[in-house]
């Protein structure tokens, strides 16, 4: 036989967790970790307890988008997560210098993505925010072990039809595992001008897409050069104005979705 | 004081396995440990004697065996041992990057999370990250005997 008791920890931990959203997209750069990052922020926000895993083992950008400190401590019941307000985080960036790769193999992403998991104090939490690398390699499949019994996934996508084109293919493993997908953000699909939304694609292939699979439109949000300024100057993509007038119409629908679910 | 986390999962781990299988009792235990993560197992022992007091695992004896950590380069073929790694881990992490326990003992990163160690540490003889680790990081239960 072979068994890992940390299966076991994990399951005592998650047996703590209400809900756990998996924010995911398949494909990179179309702003997965910005969508968590604000997901589980907002939500904090309102008063629930929320905690952030930032499961992108090779590109964890979680610690780059919300600025916090690491307390670096642990005690018995496991390593104490980053906070910003109310929000605990944890990602493999704390633990690693800044210009430093992560070249990690196969087998190794997923036991790295369930200790993470496992040996975080995360206590009792109402949601538990999960942003997933891009691809549906090893640590993706790690994730969706973990969570397969209590996740629901969010979908990240550009309008762009090459991100579209691997959503899809996303949407049908989540499908294959019986993961439900609570919807689909359409990011960086407009630039606000003067009260105007200048939209960057001519054709819409995410509505296409949600129609295709019957998966809700949660919303959209623009490409908007003031989310990047402020995680430059250590705010968090909320500070900038517009996101965050759209975002909280996606936080709204996300809640009364999960509402409807339960 | 991550090994009574360990030992709590290996405690979980046999009783739903003994209980599965109708045990009135569990004999024996044996844990495969990986070198990596540098976990006093006098400690786990102690932890699982604690946790397992008035179940059907109370007198059960646990067995640990560490299993070396062996790394292996891709692109040289060069192979290492715990030592070279951890010699490379001394030199590179910052006292910021270690995890503070309760006690005030300094731990390295890898002892929570042994696969971590991809990115300490890089062939010694070619400097390549194209490396495997052979062997000596997980923890896993090789064998629980039980009397029904």
């Amino acid at each position: 036989m072979s068994f890992d008791p940390r299966i076991q920890l994990a399951e005592k931990k998650l047996s703590r967790i209400r809900h756990v959203l998996l924010v995911a997209g398949g494909k990179g750069g179309v702003g997965k970790s910005t969508v968590a990052a604000s997901l589980a922020l907002s939500i904090a926000r309102l008063g629930y307890k929320t905690g952030l895993l930032d499961a992108d083992i090779h590109g964890p950008s979680i610690p780059k988008i919300v600025k916090v400190d690491f307390p670096a401590k642990s005690s018995v019941n496991g390593i104490e997560p980053a906070k910003l307000e109310n929000l605990k985080i944890m990602s493999t960036a704390f633990f690693i210098d800044e210009d430093k790769p992560i070249p990690v193999r196969g087998e190794s992403k997923e036991k790295l993505v369930l200790d993470l998991f496992a040996e975080t104090d995360w206590s009792e939490l109402d949601f538990l925010v999960v942003d997933l690398p891009p691809g549906m390699g090893d640590e993706t499949l790690a994730v969706l072990k973990i969570f397969e019994k209590h996740g629901k996934a969010i979908l990240v996508t550009t309008p762009s039809l090459l991100s579209v084109y691997v959503v899809e293919k996303l949407v049908k493993m989540l499908m294959r595992e019986k993961v439900p997908i609570l919807g689909i953000v359409k990011n960086m699909a407009y630039i606000p001008y003067k009260g105007e939304k200048i939209k960057l694609y001519k054709k819409d292939v995410v509505e296409k897409l949600a129609l295709k699979y019957g998966i809700d439109v949660l919303g959209e949000l623009p490409l908007d050069f003031d989310v990047e300024e402020k995680i430059f100057e250590g705010k968090t993509p909320l500070d900038s104005e517009k996101f965050a007038e759209e975002f909280k119409k996606i936080v709204q629908k996300v809640l009364d979705k999960i509402r409807l679910s339960n | 004081m991550h090994e009574w986390s360990l030992a709590e999962g290996i405690y979980r781990a046999v009783i739903d396995f003994a209980e599965k299988g109708k045990a009135k009792r569990v004999i024996e235990i044996e844990v495969q440990v990986g070198e990596l993560s540098n976990l006093d197992l006098e400690l786990m022992k102690e932890a699982f004697h604690v946790l397992a007091k008035g179940s059907i695992a109370e007198n059960a004896k646990i067995n640990f065996k560490v299993e070396k950590a062996v790394f292996q380069c891709e692109k040289c073929s060069y192979e290492w041992g715990l030592k070279e790694a951890l010699e490379q881990m001394r030199k590179s992490l910052n006292e910021d990057k270690h995890i503070v326990d309760e006690e005030g003992t300094l731990d390295l990163p890898i002892h929570y999370m042994p696969d971590l160690v991809y990115a300490f540490v890089t062939c010694p003889k070619c400097g390549s990250s194209n490396y495997k680790v052979v062997s000596g990081t997980g923890i896993s239960i090789r064998k629980v005997v039980i009397e029904k």
